[in-house]
């Protein structure tokens, strides 16, 4: 065996434990500039302010990429019930770091959102979630639920059932990003984040207890055109999201 | 250029003794991890979550490392968490009736954990706040507790601790 054999050797050897000792290096490689925090969201309200429910699957979409050194560089997307001033209640998927890992995970929070609630965070590619808001307690509250990815809402487990119902309530699909634009948003342009999809339709209820496509409405944003595109489909039965810089 | 054979033997015993020196580090490292999950002391809460001090009997099936791995395979836990064992508790509100069947109720209460055995891995950094007009969050310290279940490595919720709660 001559010296440079030897030197692979001992390399080959000492590498791979090397790299099990520093630990699973981080999956994401840009590094956050931008600051602004964002939103690229539709709206859905009523002349009587009678929102009393949205329901919609939410896909998983595992790509985007987070940044590094602004943290913390998080992606949103989800429905919601809200209140014009500061009082939500809303559920979805969430792009973010949990125990230092890169997560993409289910999620909920009430109140002013302050708390996001993060959970199950290992769905696969593709998948469908569904998530429904809605009133109950004969319509003085709001539960906020996850009925699983079987499809349809006859399996849902509810996750907070507290909040009293809003006087102006607007029903909201988003996305929301900090860090953008540094930050990609989930979805690809041959295979876009979809809230909503061919067989079960973004919905709204109202006062009439009927669940039914609505119109929504969407609410500008000045940031990240180039980058973050969305799209809706016969005025909101299904809202598009993805990044023109992910690849898939 | 050739090397001599007792070279040749002696770097390969020496290879050896290092590969289970190392084999021995991360063995123990292992079994620290294993047994470096202090109970906690008091019960924390946040945001309606409880996280209070276990049994003194509670016997896990699985252990700290063993529970991360299992919740996000191939991963080790981070140096920079720390975890501590104890019991997790998560209310929904108000028993909602056919709707809330699946949930733990107790006097009037709905859950989605009650007094559930869990390590609390603990990280310094909180996802931000959801939301148009969610406030911004204080510049004080924050912890992310990640709630795994102890005997199953499911996880059960991510909670924020922010400096004001």
């Amino acid at each position: 065996m001559n010296r440079s054999a030897f030197l692979a050797f001992i390399m080959a050897i000492l590498t791979p434990l090397t790299l099990l000792a520093l630990g699973t290096p981080a999956a994401w490689a840009d590094t956050c500039t931008g600051t602004n925090h964002i939103w690229i969201e539709y709206h859905w309200t009523r002349p009587g302010w009678d929102v009393e429910g949205v329901r919609a699957p939410v896909q998983v979409r595992l790509d985007g990429g987070l940044c590094d050194g602004g943290a913390p560089a998080t992606q949103y997307t989800y429905i919601a019930i809200q209140n014009p001033s500061t009082l939500l209640n809303q559920a979805g998927l969430a792009h973010t770091l949990v125990s230092g890992v890169e997560k993409y995970c289910r999620f909920y929070a009430a109140g002013d959102g302050s708390n996001p609630k993060l959970y199950d965070c290992n769905d696969s590619n593709d998948t469908n979630v569904f998530f429904k808001i809605h009133t109950w307690n004969g319509g003085l509250q709001y539960l906020i639920a996850d009925c699983g990815t079987g499809g349809g809402y006859s399996n849902c487990t509810v996750k907070y059932d507290q909040d009293n119902v809003y006087v102006y309530p607007t029903g909201a699909v988003s996305a929301e990003i900090y860090n953008a634009c540094d930050v990609h948003i989930m979805g690809g342009s041959g295979n876009p984040q979809n809230v909503g999809n061919n067989n079960y339709y973004i919905q709204g209820l109202d006062a009439t207890g009927a669940w039914s496509a609505r119109s929504w409405g969407f609410q500008g944003n000045a940031y990240c055109t180039a980058n973050y595109i969305t799209s809706e489909q016969n005025s909101g039965e299904i809202i598009d999201y993805y990044d023109t810089r992910n690849s898939q | 250029m050739q090397l001599r054979r007792p070279f040749v033997i002696t770097g390969a015993l020496g290879l050896a003794v290092l590969a289970a020196a190392l084999a021995a580090v991360l063995t123990s490292i292992g079994h620290a991890q294993a047994i470096a999950a202090p109970p906690v002391t008091t019960t924390i809460t946040i945001d309606g979550t409880t996280f209070a001090p276990p049994p003194s009997n509670a016997t896990p099936a699985l252990t700290a490392a063993q529970a991360f791995a299992t919740w996000s395979p191939g991963t080790a836990i981070p140096s920079q968490v720390s975890v501590q064992l104890g019991l997790v508790t998560v209310p929904v509100g108000p028993d909602c009736g056919a709707e809330c069947s699946n949930l733990i109720v107790q006097n009037g209460i709905a859950y989605q954990s009650l007094n559930e055995l869990a390590y609390g891995f603990e990280w310094s950094t909180c996802p931000p706040p959801s939301g148009p007009n969610a406030p911004t969050p204080s510049p004080g310290p924050s912890i992310q507790w990640n709630f795994i279940d102890a005997n199953t490595g499911h996880q059960i919720i991510v909670e924020c601790q922010r400096s004001a709660s």
